[in-house]
């Protein structure tokens, strides 16, 4: 999320001085705060001055504030209560466990677990807070609405809720109502009377006009706030007030449609231009609107708008970001609709590649679809889906493939790649497989058809990430020996990439080859092997800037190197690591926080207890600074591994239920297996060791000692001159003796045991 | 959800008659795509048109919300 555009929905607008004060609405809004009620609601259509008189009340009150702006783009659970917790942070004391990037991490989002956490945190809080929830009818998810429910009936005195929406919402407002615990403000008190519209047009807006021309307007635009405001900028300025006035209050016509014409048409045409072509833009910046005016201006015309009170609204404190006011917005839009529809294509295009350049991919996209451009919004995903992905932001890489039409992602192998891969981490092997297999189908036809992009960089990274896909699914169904193969198949055409498409196709590839191999050989148990492989992988994956698979195949390798009992190789593995990083420009990094964790692993194994919580101190904090949730877990898995071998029983039962907690939310399939390991490994280390019911033979003890030292079965079939068939059927028989289903757990009961 | 519901009630497209305060002009023609547009003499804009299902009616419903306008009546017109 990038936090520059997150500041802007969680900016408190200025209040204006420029304003009638509502000193009535404020005492209410004031005295049903102070009276504990648990909701006020601001329920009135667009134009009534909803946000105004918020920000007014907010500004006077001295205690702490939080203010969330919604668009259409939170209609989602995730997306609504990130922003939700973001808002509250603003004001609170940090929450203990970071409730906003749960969210980004998690595969499949719990909203009640989430939502018992959130109200445990606010009622912790040592102060009262306001949360305003402005434009909330853009809200019509019933999950959030559900969820908003139980806030309601759950939450603390410490947190007031106000809401300020369009449409009521379907909460439970009438017992609300009933039972005195909502302070409500409808569309009936926040019309302007005609004292306030007197004040208004002639003492704010000193049109000096008289009592009856006062009424006129008050009648047409029967208070509506945004209808004066627009009537009393047409006649700023201008000499026939009079005739003015005749023909609005005359005309039957509806009151912004005709008074939204009459501004514009009296702007300064290079200010009617900027209007209508700025207007399709949800957030204005002067470079962006210079890039979509394809001018130089645009900073002079935003001041100039601001100057007119042109419904020009600031979104952070810098002025860098604004935004029309809805309604005017609307009307430029239809206006420009009507009048230049050609043009359309054209802005939105201008202001998606400035939002692509500027590296706001998430903007650019939402422009893209506007024209809509579904070739162009598909290169903007393969650009950018990776990098999103390995920053470990899944969900956001998922919305932009879910927002794609499905035809889009099956005809395009690069699409699909990336969609199989948010479908790995989900665990849907089938659907992988069945999109693999339209890849392969779709280049049959291309080379068919005579036209395959052999040379293309993008064909050649699809056809390795397919065959890796592939491995990656066999491995994870347990058929090693064919994930072998097809990675090996994979592995000598990599060399020749380097000389056609560059070295950093060729790292790449190498990165993910031989990260699989390490992976697949460690889960085959040939340690040896998968060490071996696990090794080469940092030099390339530096130079390609998978920092990713850089971090996990480190801590990979160095768990390998314990299992294998060297210690110190172990220790090496990790240090050097680190110490390439430190110079190194992605250091901070949130996937280094593994490195350091892997070295408080190795550390505990050398009971260097003081080390080993030095990094592990360093490495939770970075998780913990990143928002990484999956690493944070993970963070507190070997914590509880370090003070559980310290005898710190009660921390280490502490730690292991941070980790539980994290694992209820984010619900991920590899978190879950790495609490069951070391659930596992507390309980065998605590329990004293039980003699083996069925004991090894001779032989099979042999075997296990070979495989202890880390031999291969052909390695060990070798040595002890017999079959490799037969070393594979000792294994299987030493394997169900130990109760264990791999080589590494094997080698590790084997040790705790003393058998070898 | 709204789709859904729209599926269960109504899942053909009919003809709805929607009207609203005040006249609206060309630039508003725009929001009503596919509707007509008619003025009647007690200055109300009578919208008259063919909705898909539940859903797309109720999207017209949300744009006249937002726009705001005053909505006098929305009637299903049998033929």
């Amino acid at each position: 999320m990038d936090s520059s555009l997150l500041r802007t929905k969680l900016f408190i607008p200025a209040a204006s001085t420029n304003i009638i004060h509502r000193h009535r609405l404020i005492e209410r809004l004031a005295a049903g705060f102070e009276a504990g009620k648990a909701l006020t609601l601001v329920s009135a259509p667009a134009g009534y001055g909803k946000t105004t008189l918020l920000t007014e009340w907010v500004s006077a009150y001295k205690g702490r504030t939080a203010w969330l702006s919604l668009d259409e783009r939170d209609n989602t659970p995730l997306r609504f209560w990130a922003y939700f917790a973001a808002a509250l942070q603003t004001v609170s004391k940090p929450f203990e466990r970071d409730v906003f990037e749960i969210l980004e991490s998690a595969q499949d989002f719990d909203a009640n677990r989430f939502l018992t956490v959130l109200v445990n945190e606010i009622s912790t809080a040592e102060q009262l807070v306001i949360l305003v929830l402005d434009d909330f009818h853009v809200i019509s998810n019933l999950d959030i609405h559900a969820g908003m429910n139980f806030l309601l009936e759950h939450v603390s005195p410490s947190l007031h809720l106000v809401i300020a929406t369009r449409t009521d919402p379907p909460l439970p407002l009438s017992r609300l109502r009933v039972r005195g615990q909502m302070t409500e403000i409808r569309i009936a008190d926040l019309r302007f009377d005609i004292q306030e519209t007197s004040a208004f047009l002639n003492d704010l807006m000193k049109l000096e006009l008289t009592e009856s021309e006062v009424r006129a307007l008050e009648t047409r635009t029967e208070g509506w706030i945004a209808g004066l405001q627009l009537a009393a900028i047409s006649m700023q300025g201008r000499q026939d007030t009079q005739a003015f006035l005749r023909n609005f209050t005359g005309s039957q016509h509806f009151v912004l449609e005709y008074l939204v014409e009459e501004v514009l048409q009296r702007q300064p045409e290079s200010l009617q231009k900027f209007l209508l072509e700025t207007c399709i833009l949800p957030r204005l910046s002067a470079p962006l609107c210079n890039a979509v005016t394809d001018s130089t201006e645009s900073a002079q015309a935003l001041a100039d708008l601001r100057r007119r009170n042109l419904f020009v609204i600031p979104l952070d404190s810098e002025h860098y970001w604004f935004r029309y006011h809805h309604l005017f917005a609307e009307f430029l839009k239809s206006h420009l609709e009507r009048t230049r529809p050609q043009s359309l294509p054209v802005l939105h295009r201008r202001a998606a590649q400035w939002f692509q350049e500027n590296d706001y991919p998430e903007d650019a996209l939402r422009h893209a679809f506007a024209i809509p451009d579904y070739l162009y919004a598909s290169r903007l995903v393969v650009d950018n889906w990776r990098r999103i992905y390995h920053q470990g932001r899944l969900n956001t890489a998922i919305q932009w493939l879910d927002a794609l039409p499905p035809d889009f992602i099956r005809q395009s192998p690069p699409l699909s790649v990336a969609y199989c891969w948010t479908l790995f981490v989900r665990g849907d092997y089938d659907r992988i497989e069945t999109y693999l297999d339209e890849i392969t189908q779709t280049f049959e036809q291309m080379a068919a058809a005579g036209n395959l992009p052999k040379d293309h960089p993008e064909y050649n990274i699809v056809l390795q990430q397919v065959i890796l896909l592939r491995a990656v699914v066999m491995r994870h169904r347990g058929d090693v020996p064919a994930a072998l193969k097809e990675i090996e198949q994979l592995l000598p055409t990599i060399e020749n990439l380097r000389y056609t498409l560059g070295n950093v196709v060729a790292d790449m590839g190498y990165t993910a080859c031989y990260s699989q191999m390490g992976y697949t050989y460690a889960a085959a148990g040939d340690l040896e092997r998968a060490a071996d492989y696990l090794s080469r992988v940092s030099p390339h994956a530096r130079r390609c800037g998978n920092i990713l698979a850089l971090a996990h195949t480190t801590i990979e390798l160095a768990r390998i190197s314990l299992l294998l009992g060297r210690l110190e190789q172990a220790e090496k593995i990790c240090r050097d690591e680190l110490s390439l990083t430190e110079q190194a420009a992605y250091a901070d990094y949130p996937a280094f926080c593994l490195i350091h964790l892997g070295l408080a692993n190795v550390l505990r194994e050398k009971k260097a207890w003081d080390e080993a919580e030095h990094y592990l101190r360093q490495g939770l904090e970075t998780a913990q600074k990143s928002g990484h949730q999956y690493y944070l877990a993970q963070g507190y898995l070997i914590a509880t591994r370090l003070h559980h071998a310290q005898g710190k029983t009660d921390q280490a039962q502490n730690d292991l239920r941070k980790a539980e907690q994290i694992a209820e939310i984010i619900h991920n399939r590899f978190l879950n297996d790495a609490i069951a390991q070391t659930c596992q490994a507390m309980k065998r280390k605590a329990a004293p060791a039980q003699p083996l019911i069925e004991p090894l033979s001779e032989r099979e003890l042999e075997v296990l000692r070979l495989i202890c030292a880390g031999k291969s079965n052909q390695e060990i079939a070798d040595e002890l001159f017999i079959a490799l068939d037969t070393v594979k059927r000792h294994a299987n028989n030493i394997y169900g003796k130990l109760s264990v289903k791999r080589r590494a757990q094997a080698i590790l009961e084997a040790r705790r045991l003393g058998l070898v | 959800m709204a789709y859904i519901q729209g599926m269960k009630t109504q899942d053909t497209a009919s003809k709805y008659e929607i009207r609203v305060q005040g006249y609206l002009g060309e630039n508003a023609a725009i929001w009503f795509d596919g509707f007509d547009m008619e003025h009647d003499p007690a200055g109300e804009t009578i919208l008259r048109g063919t909705v898909m299902d539940q859903a797309a009616l109720h999207g017209i419903l949300d744009r006249i919300r937002d726009l705001g306008l005053t909505l006098t009546l929305v009637r299903q017109i049998k033929e």
